[in-house]
C-alpha cells in the first residue's frame, strides 16, 4: 500500500498554483520539491500550494516548505517565506503548522482569490 | 475490539501511509478519539521516517509497531534492530525557531514530542530500540 502524491500546476494572475492530492510524508517530500524546483525554475516567484485534498502532512511536508522557500531570495526568512502561500489546509495540517511554529512564517488563505490576491 | 495489535513491517519511506492505516485502525478498536488517533499516526510517522533514514539509513530491515490501551492511555512501541538512537534525548544542535534554521531537518522529534505526552527509549537485552509512544485519552 504506497500513497502517491499527485501534483497538478495551473497559473491564475501570474501566480502559480500547486494542487496536491495525497499525503505529504518523507515518502512524497522529494517529489514535491522537484516539482516546485521545475516551476519555480520555469519562472515562477509566487506559488499557492492548495492543500485541500492533502490527506496528511508531517513534518515532511515542512522540510519542504523550508526548501522551497529558501529557493527564493530575501534577505530574512520571513521574505522567502512571502514566495509561498498555502490555500486551505485541514485541521490536523493547521495543527502541525502551528506546533512547529511555521504559521507565523507562512499565510495560510480559505480562498483562492484572497491567497492570490495576498501577494 | 480491545487488546494488543501488533504491526511487523519492512523499514520502507514506501510503508508510511500503510502504517499510518494501521494505527488509525488500531486506535480507533481501542476507542480513542479523533483528536488522539490524529495524534498518534503523526507521532509514530515521525518516528517511523527516524528509525529508517537514520536507524537504518535506508539499509533493510523490519521495524515492529505495537499498540494497546492501558487504563486512559494508549501506548505505542517501536521496535527495530537498527543502531542505536534515542530520540527522547535528542538536542538539536540549531536552537533557534525551527523556520529560521539554515538546514530544513530535526523537524520530527519536537512534532512528536508535542502530540504525545510521553516518550521514552530504552535498549532491550535483546539489542536494538524500543521506543515507547504514550497518549493520554479522555
Amino acid at each position: 500500500m504506497t500513497a502517491t502524491l499527485d501534483i497538478n500546476v495551473s497559473e491564475k494572475e501570474g501566480v502559480n498554483i500547486l494542487h496536491l492530492n495525497g499525503p505529504i510524508d518523507a515518502n512524497t517530500q522529494k517529489g514535491l520539491e522537484d516539482k516546485a524546483d521545475e516551476v519555480i525554475n520555469g519562472g515562477a516567484d509566487r506559488i499557492v500550494m492548495d492543500l485541500t485534498e492533502v490527506s496528511f502532512m508531517g513534518s515532511a511536508g515542512l522540510r519542504a516548505l523550508h526548501v522551497i522557500a529558501g529557493k527564493f531570495g530575501g534577505d530574512s526568512q520571513s521574505e522567502k517565506f512571502a514566495h509561498v502561500k498555502l490555500l486551505n489546509p485541514s485541521d490536523e495540517v493547521r495543527r502541525v503548522l502551528k506546533t512547529l511554529g511555521f504559521d507565523d512564517y507562512i499565510d495560510v488563505y480559505d480562498n483562492l482569490d484572497q491567497a492570490i490576491g495576498s501577494f | 475490539m480491545g487488546g494488543k495489535h501488533t504491526l511487523v513491517i519492512k523499514a520502507e519511506l514506501s510503508k508510511l501511509e500503510e502504517i499510518r492505516r494501521f494505527i488509525e485502525s488500531s486506535a480507533k478498536s481501542l476507542r480513542a478519539d479523533g483528536r488522539a488517533i490524529s495524534d498518534l499516526r503523526l507521532a509514530v510517522d515521525e518516528a517511523v521516517t527516524n528509525i529508517i533514514a537514520y536507524g537504518y539509513q535506508n539499509r533493510q530491515g523490519t521495524i515492529e509497531i505495537s499498540i494497546d490501551r492501558d487504563a486512559d492511555a494508549l501506548i505505542v512501541c517501536l521496535r527495530d534492530t537498527a543502531a542505536h538512537f534515542d530520540p527522547s534525548s535528542y538536542v538539536a544542535s540549531d536552537q533557534r525557531a525551527l523556520p529560521e534554521r539554515e538546514a530544513a531537518g530535526g523537524f520530527g522529534i519536537p512534532l512528536i514530542k508535542q502530540v504525545v505526552d510521553e516518550v521514552s527509549y530504552r535498549v532491550p537485552d535483546a539489542g536494538g530500540n524500543e521506543l515507547t509512544l504514550i497518549k493520554h485519552t479522555e
